[in-house]
């Protein structure tokens, strides 16, 4: 009686939860990776073994696909057909009930399957990954975007308008501090969390200021400039 | 409280003056012509300065309105770090110009002895929250650079969130304090504005404008009559009393 209780309370506030922060709608595609976060993650791993449900690292090629989409659609409806695949997990996983997730849309729930086949949650974001394998390409981009020769996805306003690099061409700005070492302050991994946000409150008021490439990017021209190589050009040095 | 009250209440506070002041002193200009005659003589000699004062006055409330207006084409247009360097240059020497031009009204205020104490009084702290406001324009200018260009994501969505009666003052106390104090004095410069004998000059001005405004009209309305006169309707609707 107890474990049923239990059960309809996880399964409300898992309701709950998706009711509050998924408004599955209109999802765009590239979304898959945050639907999954939202709704998974919390019963699965990727690759990291069992959790509550199974590990679905390599689901897409286990099952097919019509099949995946009915048990997330409604994973009791399949296991009450008699399905001998659902009904085994079902007892292997002791009874646990996955919510069904019925909000989705037949794409929302193939566009997550897509990013699963493809490995996504393994996948680093651009921004993720260390200054120091990026190439002239993205120096190159990072000297555009810091002075607003080109301007940044979201809008938002060039760096040197409020920020000086040294050796970064154009005269920077003097309002906020000067980043020409800041990389060897902060490093790596700071930086890449302190670029997730605007380091003030201006317009756009947006979440995501920098897309991941241009945080890559910028993140690669602080660290040339931190070592003292950011030449006028962008270009690095003896290339 | 005191963020509250500088950023989001003032703002308001100093508008409301400014426009019902200068109503007022415009209701009551009409009365005693030759008086007002002399308040303008007096206005003028403190606040009428040099053309190049005059004009860079204009300049400087004509950009400040631009990056109220058109913001995103600001930042554009000075993308080019050769037209950037033109408009902050461009920036400062008129900026120059009008606190030389401040400082020179404030000699012309102080030598002047005529008038009453309490205009003297209001045209004092008028002339010295202008040179605060200018000053410390300036001087954000100088040691913040490129004012054109941030001023556009911050100060502006501030200066719109106070239009929209929705004030932010978020965007504004994260700024250095020459940007709050460069706010601060711009406000209470309009809230004491309507007190001072530059209100004299810019009522006159407006009572002129409206005289412009008003003349075609009155040719208009005089041609009218003039046509009633000579059509006078009466005639085909009364044609027994010809």
């Amino acid at each position: 009686m107890n474990i049923t209780l239990n059960r309809g309370v996880a399964l409300a506030t898992l309701l709950f939860a998706s009711a509050v922060t998924g408004t599955a709608h209109g999802l765009a595609p590239s979304d898959a990776k945050r639907v999954f976060n939202q709704r998974c993650t919390a019963c699965h791993s990727f690759g990291r073994g069992v959790k509550v449900g199974p590990d679905l690292k390599g689901v897409t090629g286990r099952r097919k696909r019509p099949w995946l989409l009915s048990f997330i659609r409604s994973s009791q409806g399949v296991i009450k057909a008699g399905d001998p695949v659902a009904s085994d997990l079902f007892k292997r996983f002791k009874g646990q009930r996955m919510p069904d997730w019925t909000d989705l849309s037949e794409k929302q729930i193939g566009d997550i399957l897509d990013w699963l086949a493809a490995n996504g949650p393994e996948q680093k974001e651009p921004d993720e990954r260390h200054a120091e394998v990026a190439t002239a390409e993205d120096l190159q981009l990072a000297r555009a975007l810091f002075s607003g020769e080109t301007r940044l996805a979201n809008g938002g306003l060039a760096c040197a308008s409020c920020h000086t690099l040294r050796g970064a061409g154009l005269a920077g700005g003097s309002l906020g501090p000067d980043l020409s070492d800041a990389y060897v302050r902060y490093r790596d991994r700071a930086l890449t969390m302190f670029l997730k946000r605007p380091c003030s409150q201006r317009t756009p008021e947006r979440a995501e200021y920098l897309t991941p490439q241009e945080s890559f990017s910028l993140k690669a021209y602080m660290r040339r400039a931190s070592l003292g190589e950011v030449a006028e050009s962008g270009k690095e040095p003896g290339k | 409280m005191k963020t509250r009250f500088l950023f989001e209440l003032l703002p308001y506070g100093a508008t409301g003056l400014l426009v019902v002041g200068l109503a007022i002193r415009f209701a009551i200009s009409g009365r005693g012509a030759a008086d007002l005659n002399d308040q303008i003589e007096r206005a003028r000699q403190v606040f009428r300065g040099g053309r190049i004062w005059r004009f860079a006055v204009l300049v400087l409330l004509v950009a400040h309105l631009l990056a109220l207006l058109v913001p995103a084409q600001v930042v554009v247009w000075s993308q080019v770090p050769l037209r950037l360097y033109l408009l902050e240059g461009i920036g400062l020497l008129v900026g120059t110009l009008v606190l030389v031009g401040c400082s020179g009204a404030i000699g012309r205020h102080l030598e002047q002895s005529q008038g009453s104490r309490a205009a003297a009084v209001a045209e004092a702290a008028f002339l010295a929250a202008t040179l605060v406001a200018v000053l410390s324009g300036l001087l954000t200018a100088l040691f913040y650079r490129w004012g054109s260009r941030w001023s556009a994501a911050i100060l502006t969505p501030y200066l719109a969130s106070l239009l929209r009666g929705r004030p932010n003052a978020g965007y504004i106390t994260q700024m250095p304090f020459l940007v709050q104090l460069h706010v601060v004095a711009t406000c209470l410069a309009l809230a004491i504005l309507p007190f001072t004998g530059l209100a004299t000059l810019l009522v006159a001005a407006a009572d002129r404008a409206l005289g412009w405004v008003a003349r075609p009209s009155g040719v208009a309305g005089r041609w009218a009559q003039g046509w009633l006169r000579r059509h006078n309707p009466a005639a085909w609707i009364w044609p027994e009393e010809d």
